[in-house]
């Protein structure tokens, strides 16, 4: 019999992260059945998206009152049932903020095992490996239980189409207990950067920015890449830029196919956010920084010279396409 | 108010990681205490000094070098610990039972600290399970602790910096997370005074807890190679430019 797996479905502007399509390709490939978990305001349950990855059924998950929908307790507890009710015992997420707070509450639970972090997940022989000591190791750990729950690392594996018909099901959750805790509201930041775990291309910048303004270099040449913007920590502890943009071992973990490093010298903790990423190039004015070092690419130069020319340069060939 | 806050020696972030027969990791290097547990006992500490009679107590599950970290949480204000011995590994079920299994015998919580994560692991699961076993509420990635009556107000930090806000009634677990303060580092006084508090020592003999059903084993341990060969991006900044958007373009595919 096929193997069936659960997927949390997370979502960005309306549509489904492509890292999470990411997931569900991986489990097609290894001819895992998905049941894809929605938890959304967006009618259809994302149907046509799910659907168009090979999705078979979608629990379309929805609460009595919206401020559940809020309610992390009420998540996990809508999840759980949810996953009861398609017989689901496995369930595969992200290791994002979403991830981060649902999956263990779902594990605790459960009493189940989960890892987070995990690159690949051997359903048959129920091992899953991970990253350990900020990614100086690999671990492969065994696990078991009558219900598992993984993290993946976001965008490890692709999202390749292959088309199913999904079947939707509605599904009401039941739970009234809030088990002490209460949504009060949320604050956006003003900046409406990209999000670094989902981003293809991340340009960071260190200390070598001097202040926070020079940043704007970063994001003017971000736009022409479709990059999100990263720091280091001492470009945060200097409060240049918000610590949701520090990348590294006390910051976020990201798994970019491009990752260009601006007056970011390579410390050991800032390479334990950023060591997966496809291809690492390094800007940087001293050839013996670590970040040169360990770099795919290196371009020894000054940043305030070479990126204002990067992101002209950029534009320009945009205009040239466009107009050719 | 009695908090405890749970802290973890982790291996000094600069060290290189060594592993023996493909299993273990050799000991022999500095152990500092979890980054993020150093904002729990800062913010443990503030919420104490606001509240006369209250303690902070430090509980850390682990081998000798447990011993050590307790020793800098003393010296970061908590008043005494609890030092669990054990010298072999637990997964995240049983390390959130012994926890569990150690408060409970020591007294009534009001309040449970740990960090988000600890930065070995990463198993982001720890205080998820406590709050399971203890029945009470728990939030992780807190950037802002407010304790009123019987109650916290926690702000989390979501998605793309937006901030959460909820309510938690006490007693509850906050995981804390790098915006929660700054922590506040011990001054020579602070670390004498520290020599004279109390570690006790606890036996997981002495604990009573059901094992879980579910188990994570560690199979193996692999060191990461690093096997980047840099290449350099040359010429004047125009052409090294201009090969920049070429790797861009033909290697990297992104444009
Ligand atoms: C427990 C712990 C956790 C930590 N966690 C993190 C973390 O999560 N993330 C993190 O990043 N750090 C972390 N750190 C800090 C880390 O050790 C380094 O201090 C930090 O990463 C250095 O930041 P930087 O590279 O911006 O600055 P520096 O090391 O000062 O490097 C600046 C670089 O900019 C270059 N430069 C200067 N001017 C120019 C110019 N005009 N053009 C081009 N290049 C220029 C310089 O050559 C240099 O290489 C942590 C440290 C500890 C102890």
């Amino acid at each position: 019999m096929m193997q069936q797996a659960g997927v949390f479905i997370e979502e960005t502007d309306g549509r489904v992260k492509d890292s999470v399509l990411g997931v569900i390709s991986y489990l097609r490939q290894k001819d895992v059945a998905c049941c894809a978990f929605v938890i959304s305001g967006s009618p259809g349950g994302h149907a046509e998206q799910l659907g168009a990855y090979g999705v078979h059924r979608i629990y379309a998950i929805e609460f009595q009152e919206e401020a559940q929908a809020r309610n992390p307790q009420f998540k996990a507890r809508a999840v759980a049932e949810a996953m009861q009710a398609a017989g689901v015992t496995i369930l595969f997420g992200q290791t994002s903020p979403t991830g981060r707070d649902l999956l263990p509450r779902l594990a605790a639970l459960f009493d189940a095992p989960l890892v987070m972090d995990c690159t690949e997940v051997d359903l048959e022989d129920l091992t899953v490996s991970t990253s350990a000591y900020s990614g100086k190791t690999e671990a492969l750990y065994r696990v078991r239980g009558e219900y598992l729950f993984f993290g993946m690392r976001p965008n490890h594996h692709l999202k390749k189409p292959a088309a199913a018909n999904p079947e939707l099901i509605p599904f009401h959750a039941k739970h009234r207990d809030a088990n002490g805790t209460a949504f009060i509201g949320k604050t956006d930041t003003a900046d409406q950067g990209r999000d670094l775990n989902e981003a293809k291309v991340i340009i960071s910048g260190g200390r070598g920015l001097k202040n926070g303004e020079n940043f704007q270099l970063l994001f003017d040449c971000a736009r022409e890449l479709e990059a999100a913007v990263g720091a280091s920590r001492v470009a945060v502890d200097e409060g240049w830029v918000p610590y949701t943009m520090q990348v590294g071992q006390t910051g976020l973990k990201v798994n970019p196919r491009l990752y260009i490093a601006c007056g970011i010298s390579g410390s050991v903790q800032h390479f334990a956010g950023m060591k997966t990423a496809g291809l690492i190039i390094a800007v940087n004015t001293d050839p013996k920084a670590p970040m040169v070092k360990n770099a795919d690419y290196y371009l020894l130069g000054d940043l305030f010279e070479i990126i204002p020319k990067l992101t002209q340069k950029l534009k320009a060939r945009a205009v040239g396409k466009k107009t050719a | 108010m009695r908090i405890y806050v749970c802290v973890k020696q982790v291996p000094d972030t600069a060290a290189s990681i060594r592993v023996i027969e493909g299993k273990r990791i050799d000991e022999r290097m500095t152990f500092i205490i979890n980054p993020y547990d150093e904002h729990c006992l800062t913010e443990a500490a503030k919420i104490r000094d606001a509240r006369p009679g209250s303690e902070v107590i430090a509980v850390s599950l682990g081998g000798p070098s447990a011993r050590d970290i307790l020793r800098s949480a003393l010296a970061m204000g908590a008043e005494r610990s609890l030092h669990i011995q054990s010298e072999r590994p637990h997964d995240a079920m049983e390390t959130a039972r012994i926890l569990k299994a150690a408060i409970d015998l020591d007294g009534k919580p009001d309040l449970i600290f740990t960090g988000r994560e600890s930065i070995d692991s990463c198993g982001m699961q720890t205080m998820f399970r406590l709050g399971a076993l203890l029945q009470i509420p728990v939030l992780s990635n807190a950037v802002d602790v407010d304790i009123q009556e019987g109650e916290a107000f926690v702000s989390t930090e979501a998605e793309l910096g937006s901030r959460l806000q909820y309510s938690l009634s006490l007693p509850c677990i906050i995981g804390a997370g790098r915006g929660l303060n700054t922590p506040k580092y011990p001054t020579f006084p602070d670390i004498m005074k520290a020599r004279k508090k109390e570690i006790r020592t606890l036996d997981l003999q002495d604990l009573r807890f059901e094992p879980s059903a579910s188990s994570m084993e560690l199979l193996e341990l692999r060191t990461v190679a690093e096997d980047r060969t840099p290449r350099p991006i040359e010429g004047d900044p125009d052409t090294a430019v201009e090969e920049l958007i070429r790797i861009l373009e033909q290697e990297a595919r992104i444009i």
